[in-house]
């Protein structure tokens, strides 16, 4: 959804009534004090076919990936892709600061050919003298690629989450567990979602959350 | 229901008792078989008993490393208090508490030490044989020099034997004489061992392989002489090169570092240190299964700090005598390490093994995919922290250049000297297949969690591991052999199988007597509770 779509509240335009009787919904939140039926509910919410779920608990909970369906990361491909793109680049910048035997054209300027310093009396196309270099460039690739494609794929930063206006929600740090069903989920419906989440095994609570 | 609870197996609370007879007697068969094929393979050789001191060790450094591994594994993880790995960690335990089995295992090699010839350990030879060694050596080069080679300061100094094993301090300055080679002066003068290595280094090969390989190996054998003083006596050379000789005892004065009982008590206390950890720990965890107190966990997680640096120190230094001591000349500070990242990928890989043979027993039913991935994560770790240490070693070596360290990689076939006798040797490849086979294609394989998580994969993985320790052992030793070539390994597969298979029947039979599954531990439910399918199905 682009900022586009959104209506915005007090501009020139003459809203329907309705509209501003009925807000938008993020979606709702259900919510368990224990860890067996939170995962009997993910179980079941996903056998009911909702697609865009989640889960908060107070701490990590073995076995919630698979009963929520949450297919495996696409991060440690792009780990993998930049890992050895640090490892070329690595080889590259050793062996085209040091290595004479590069073909470099001609025209390239004498200040950008490459230094082949003589070090420790070594070759210049010595391959073990790199790889500490090559090994630095390949784990910082992987490293900073691992943190900054983890934020990307988790739209981090999030500087507010329309869950955090439920009070009830806060308890999420402490002894509570909740499951969300957000709105654009194509199965979503206000009324049958909370009914159906309402009457799961162990559920306390279900709230519906406003959005903005 | 309450999370984590599983109801355990029966066969898992209970002693295992006699089911595991016919695996200990089939362990015993091919222990019979080791030695009958150990025998042969020695028989076979030229020199029997060198040939079976080297096979012997290497087969015995498996063994040992192995064990090693198995307390690094028991100790690491209460140092950490992890709670996965109680579902797996009788197997570990009980390697460990072996180790004084494992010790006494290492007799034979006492005879290496004692019988004064130095077959194995150059430093054990007896001082006269070690004079021996080093006066044919010595006229061996002077022949070789003044008779292959036509220089330029042969003729100005005629009928002078020259005396390039010990400290040249006479002739200081006066000539710049480097036989062979530009740029040694400085090491040429400091004398001794330097003078030496520099002289290995520095070389100018005949042509002949197996010309150049006696002529390398007559420089060698002088190094390893003068060092044999050296160590032995402290390096308290007196003002005539002689080693100081106490007139009543007839033995040397100063710190005898390599003195044979020395190497030998110190074996001793190594063993003690280990096989005290391994007892202690194996003991205390198998109390547990009756009292079920606590008490014994927190314990044993006290001493697990203390452990940890009594086992890196006793490691280190235990590497140092059994396997760095080969050369005595050569050193390096990383080869604890090493040795010590061997033992562990050997442990794990071992305990992986096990594991997946006793569930197939019908053993160890609370062992799940989480814990052979999480073993698998381990294994993946050490080999790379492997091929970290091992190529630290060589880079810095290469680096340094100083020949007094980089010798040794030239006599293991890690040399740029087209002329030296290992250069292309089979020492060459086995290098190659150690940094492709024990580090790259591992590293590709263990790297996907579908591999580790895949019980088939992951036991081909642990095989491959164990054979690549044992190979890396074996690259570590052999080349002291000095044999031309790699000699047809039939004595060491033998030792290896030997060793192995007694190791393991030890294994199984103390396995035996108590619960497979180190059921009384407090955090056995954290182990347990890995086992997801407790609240959903996992479709592997």
């Amino acid at each position: 959804m682009t900022a586009i779509d959104t209506p915005i509240t007090g501009t020139g335009h003459a809203e329907p009534a309705e509209a501003a009787a009925e807000p938008k919904l993020f979606g709702l939140i259900g919510e368990f004090d224990n860890v067996d039926d939170i995962i009997g509910a993910a179980n079941a919410v996903r056998e009911a076919g909702y697609k865009k779920t989640d889960v908060h608990s107070p701490f990590p909970v073995h076995g919630i990936d698979d009963a929520l369906g949450i297919k495996p990361t696409v991060l440690p491909w792009i780990v993998l892709a930049m890992g050895l793109t640090g490892m070329t680049t690595g080889l590259l910048l050793t062996t085209y600061t040091m290595a004479d035997w590069l073909p470099i054209p001609e025209r390239v300027p004498e200040n950008f050919e490459g230094y082949k310093f003589l070090i420790s009396g070594k070759p210049f196309n010595s391959l073990a003298g790199f790889i500490p270099v090559i090994f630095e460039l390949t784990i910082m690739f992987s490293a900073y690629t691992a943190v900054f494609a983890m934020f990307l794929l988790n739209k981090l930063p999030m500087m507010s989450n329309p869950l955090l206006r439920s009070k009830r929600f806060r308890r999420a740090t402490d002894d509570r567990f909740f499951i969300a069903i957000d709105a654009r989920d194509a199965q979503f419906d206000a009324e049958q979602s909370a009914e159906f989440v309402k009457n799961l095994p162990g559920c306390l609570a279900v709230e519906v959350i406003e959005d903005e | 229901m309450a999370h984590g609870h599983t109801t355990l197996d029966e066969a898992d609370t209970q002693a295992i008792g006699a089911k595991l007879w016919p695996v200990f007697r089939m362990l015993c068969v091919l222990a019979v078989v080791g030695a009958v094929l150990l025998i042969a393979g020695v028989a076979m050789d030229g020199e029997s008993m060198k040939r079976f001191f080297f096979a012997y060790l290497i087969g015995y450094c498996f063994v040992l490393g192995l064990t090693v591994g198995s307390v690094a594994l028991v100790i690491l993880t209460h140092l950490f208090r992890a709670g996965w790995v109680v579902a797996v960690r009788r197997v570990p335990e009980t390697f460990a508490a072996n180790f004084w089995i494992v010790a006494i295992m290492g007799a034979p090699l006492l005879l290496a030490v004692f019988d004064g010839e130095g077959r194995l350990y150059p430093w054990a030879m007896t001082l006269e044989n070690a004079e021996e060694r080093l006066h044919a050596a010595e006229s061996f080069i002077h022949d070789y020099e003044h008779g292959h080679h036509d220089h330029d300061h042969a003729a100005a100094e005629p009928n002078e034997p020259e005396l390039y094993f010990v400290a040249d301090t006479d002739h200081e300055g006066e000539h710049g004489h480097d036989k062979t080679d530009e740029g040694h002066d400085d090491a040429d003068h400091a004398g001794g061992y330097e003078a030496a290595a520099a002289r290995i280094a520095g070389m100018a090969y005949p042509d002949d392989k197996e010309e150049a390989r006696q002529v390398q190996s007559a420089y060698y054998d002088g190094l390893l002489s003068y060092m044999l003083d050296y160590k032995r006596y402290g390096g308290q050379l007196d003002g005539n090169n002689q080693v100081p000789i106490d007139k009543e005892t007839g033995k040397g004065k100063g710190f005898t570092w390599f003195y044979p009982l020395n190497v030998a008590l110190r074996m001793v206390l190594y063993f003690a240190i280990f096989s005290l950890m391994g007892w202690f720990y194996w003991n205390r965890s198998v109390k547990q299964d009756e009292t079920k107190d606590v008490a014994l966990t927190t314990r044993r997680e006290w001493w697990a700090p203390a452990s940890v640096t009594a086992f890196a120190l006793t490691t280190t230094f235990m590497a140092f005598d059994i396997l760095m001591s080969l050369d005595p000349a050569w050193y390096s500070t990383m080869f604890g390490v090493i040795f010590f990242a061997n033992s562990i990928t050997a442990g794990i890989a071992m305990t992986i093994l096990v594991c997946m043979f006793l569930q197939k027993k019908g053993y160890l039913k609370t062992v799940n995919t989480e814990h052979y991935h999480d073993l698998g994560k381990l294994l993946f770790a050490f080999v790379f922290f492997w091929g970290y240490v091992s190529f630290s070693q060589f880079m810095l070596i290469w680096y340094a250049s100083l020949p007094e360290t980089t010798y040794w990689f030239e006599i293991h076939g890690m040399t740029t000297v087209e002329t030296a006798p290992q250069y292309g040797s089979g020492w060459t490849y086995l290098s190659l297949l150690l940094l492709f086979g024990h580090l790259l294609v591992p590293f590709g394989f263990l790297l996907s969690r579908h591999v580790k998580r895949n019980l088939t994969a992951l036991a081909f993985g642990a095989v491959w591991m164990l054979l690549m320790v044992y190979i890396d052992f074996y690259w570590y030793a052999m080349p002291f052999f000095k044999s031309p070539g790699i000699p047809f390994p039939l004595a060491e597969i033998g030792a290896v199988l030997l060793l192995l298979a007694l190791v393991l029947a030890a294994f199984v039979y103390r396995y035996r007597q108590h619960a497979p599954l180190a059921h009384g531990d407090p955090r056995l439910h954290e182990s347990t509770a890995l086992d997801t399918n407790v609240w959903a199905p996992i479709h592997h």
